[in-house]
């Protein structure tokens, strides 16, 4: 079972920016979001209130997540 | 804003909130291969009485004289799924694609800015099918919304199992009898047919 949430909007690898992030990552910040929206597994993130002050680690906790269904299949092996 | 308490405690009580929670919706047998569908929601709210959960514990304590009989035991432990504020109003809260449930929605604002109607008595919970909870800072949950409508049962013994890893935090005693007492009201509502007057 992969140990990663694959709805949790991960945060940038890279050290928090301090107060006042610089552009680079707030584009950083907004590739991640786009990437998140075209991706099936993530929800849509449109919910998510991105402002210029939104750091990693609000965005990081701030979860989104819906009720999602999952299948489990098992083959029953004969003796 | 309700008031929560992050002790998990050592027991289930009401107003535990957890998270991750399957729900089995069949499971198919066919020759060799069994199929389980779940549905797993990312947060749940338990509204079986405190007493009952109090009488059940009793029968899994480590000290103290167990009960006689069964009698108290509870097979299964009543929840409701909370939702996101945001995806509730906007009808999307089911609508994973692995769900494809399109909900109702609900207009936050109308002209001017103001809040609507259904919105204000949804967050007032003056709508008899939802409860709306807004969770302190310390809790990392947003706003959410309780559907009364969408309540299922998890085996007791499974979510006591599980429960250290799962459990969030718990509503505190008022507010949970609160829930407690709209899910009953909720439960015990009397729909009516219209009458026309044919004369």
């Amino acid at each position: 079972m992969n140990d990663i949430d694959s709805e949790y909007i991960e945060a940038d690898s890279t050290e928090a920016s301090p107060a006042g992030k610089d552009e680079s990552d707030k584009e950083s910040l907004t590739a991640s979001l786009k990437q998140a929206e075209q991706s099936d597994e993530i929800v849509n993130a449109d919910y998510i209130n991105l402002t210029e002050s939104t750091t990693h680690e609000e965005l990081s906790q701030y979860r989104l997540k819906r009720p999602r269904k999952v299948v489990i299949k098992a083959s029953i092996k004969n003796d | 804003m309700i008031n929560v308490s992050q002790d998990a405690a050592d027991r289930i009580s009401q107003g535990d909130i957890y998270k991750d929670i399957d729900y089995i919706q069949k499971i198919i047998v066919e020759g060799n291969e069994i199929e389980i569908h779940n549905i797993v929601f990312p947060y749940v709210v338990v509204l079986t009485q405190d007493c009952d959960l109090e009488q059940n514990a009793r029968y899994f304590a480590v000290d103290g004289r167990k009960p006689n009989t069964d009698d108290k035991k509870l097979l299964s432990v009543i929840v409701c799924p909370l939702y996101n504020e945001e995806m509730f109003l906007n009808g999307s809260h089911l609508a994973d694609p692995t769900l494809g449930m399109e909900m109702g929605k609900i207009s936050k604002r109308k002209k001017g800015n103001k809040e609507t109607t259904n919105y204000r008595n949804l967050r007032q919970n003056e709508t008899a099918r939802y409860h709306h909870i807004v969770f302190p800072d310390n809790v990392d949950i947003s706003n959410s919304v309780i559907d009364f409508k969408h309540y299922f049962t998890v085996n007791v013994e499974n979510l006591m199992n599980t429960r250290k890893e799962k459990f969030v935090c718990r509503i505190e005693v008022l507010f949970r009898e609160l829930l407690s007492q709209r899910f009953a009201n909720y439960l015990a509502r009397i729909g009516l047919p219209s009458i026309v007057n044919d004369a």
